[in-house]
């Protein structure tokens, strides 16, 4: 990210601070946890995507990294961070490779982000209380996963539609 | 500004979901036939990944967890085992997540009162040396 223009570099701030605001508003506006422990819809992963269809992967993985330590400054660098980091590692292993194959939409990219994240945080959460019996848990957040990726890929396929509409400049 | 992604869903993705599907079926398989504890069944209780306390999972219970032993709780939060179930009955929260919850019976999953950092789960016993 050497080559960073002032243009393209507004853009990252501006979709970064929506990231953190959407995952803000998602926790108090749309809570989704009494369905289970650890399910939400994940709003701010729109962003994500929209970051991954402009300017690449690179930047995804930045602006991901990012977002959780922006987070986390509010809501404290306890367990939550290491919990999110890992959910949000192995997502970007695997949005970083599907991604590479050149074969997959924004559907296929975001659902394996979904599930992957939800098997990361299991695992770290695992970890951290030691217990391997907390693995039970995988099957309710890789299906809610898979329903939630495919909704955050609608929405960010029709905030993109919208977005491809507007004229742009190159910087 | 680069588009190196497609919009529209295609037969990869497809793909994708079937394997999703299937992943999810055979962790669903694993969990249930081969991660299953053998020994005694327990409540474990944990405030911010520390357990504090062991609850045999068989035995009729109402506990109470005071604020004043734990300052990080918003308030007592009391937890029920009844014939081999766990409820939280009662806590402090905003949203008042992991009481709703209601009343959970598998061992790993779950009873979280994330604004209090307690978490409650059916585990098999840890014998403390």
């Amino acid at each position: 990210m050497s080559g960073l223009s002032v243009r393209k570099m507004t853009r990252l701030a501006i979709l970064l601070a929506l990231g953190v605001i959407l995952n803000y508003m998602e926790h108090v506006l749309l809570p989704t946890a009494f369905i289970a422990p650890g399910v939400k819809l994940g709003l701010a992963n729109t962003v994500g995507l929209i970051v991954l269809y402009f300017f690449g992967v690179g930047e995804f993985m930045a602006i991901g990294l990012l977002r959780i330590v922006l987070t986390s400054l509010f809501t404290g660098f306890g367990f939550n961070f290491f919990i999110a980091l890992s959910g949000w590692g192995l997502a970007t292993i695997f949005v970083v490779i599907l991604y590479y194959f050149q074969k997959f939409s924004m559907f296929g990219l975001s659902m394996a982000a979904a599930v992957a994240h939800g098997i990361g945080q299991v695992v770290m959460v695992s970890i951290l209380y030691e217990s391997v019996y907390m693995l039970n848990y995988l099957p309710v957040l890789t299906f809610t996963g898979i329903i939630s990726g495919l909704l955050i890929a609608l929405i960010a396929k029709e905030a993109l539609r919208r977005i491809d509409a507007v004229p742009y400049v190159e910087p | 500004m680069k588009r190196k992604i497609a919009l529209f869903k295609n037969t990869y993705d497809v793909y994708i979901f079937n394997l999703l599907v299937l992943l999810t079926s055979l962790i669903l398989v694993w969990t249930n036939v081969f991660n299953q504890p053998q020994g005694v069944l327990v409540v474990g209780v944990y405030v911010e990944a520390e357990r504090i306390d062991q609850l045999l999972l068989y035995e009729e219970t109402t506990k109470v967890y005071l604020k004043e032993d734990y300052p990080i709780f918003l308030g007592d939060i009391t937890l029920e085992i009844d014939n081999g179930r766990v409820r939280v009955e009662k806590e402090t929260s905003p949203l008042h997540y992991c009481s709703i919850q209601g009343w959970v019976s598998s061992p790993g999953l779950p009873i979280i009162c994330a604004p209090n950092y307690f978490m409650a789960v059916i585990e098999e016993a840890v014998i403390d040396a």
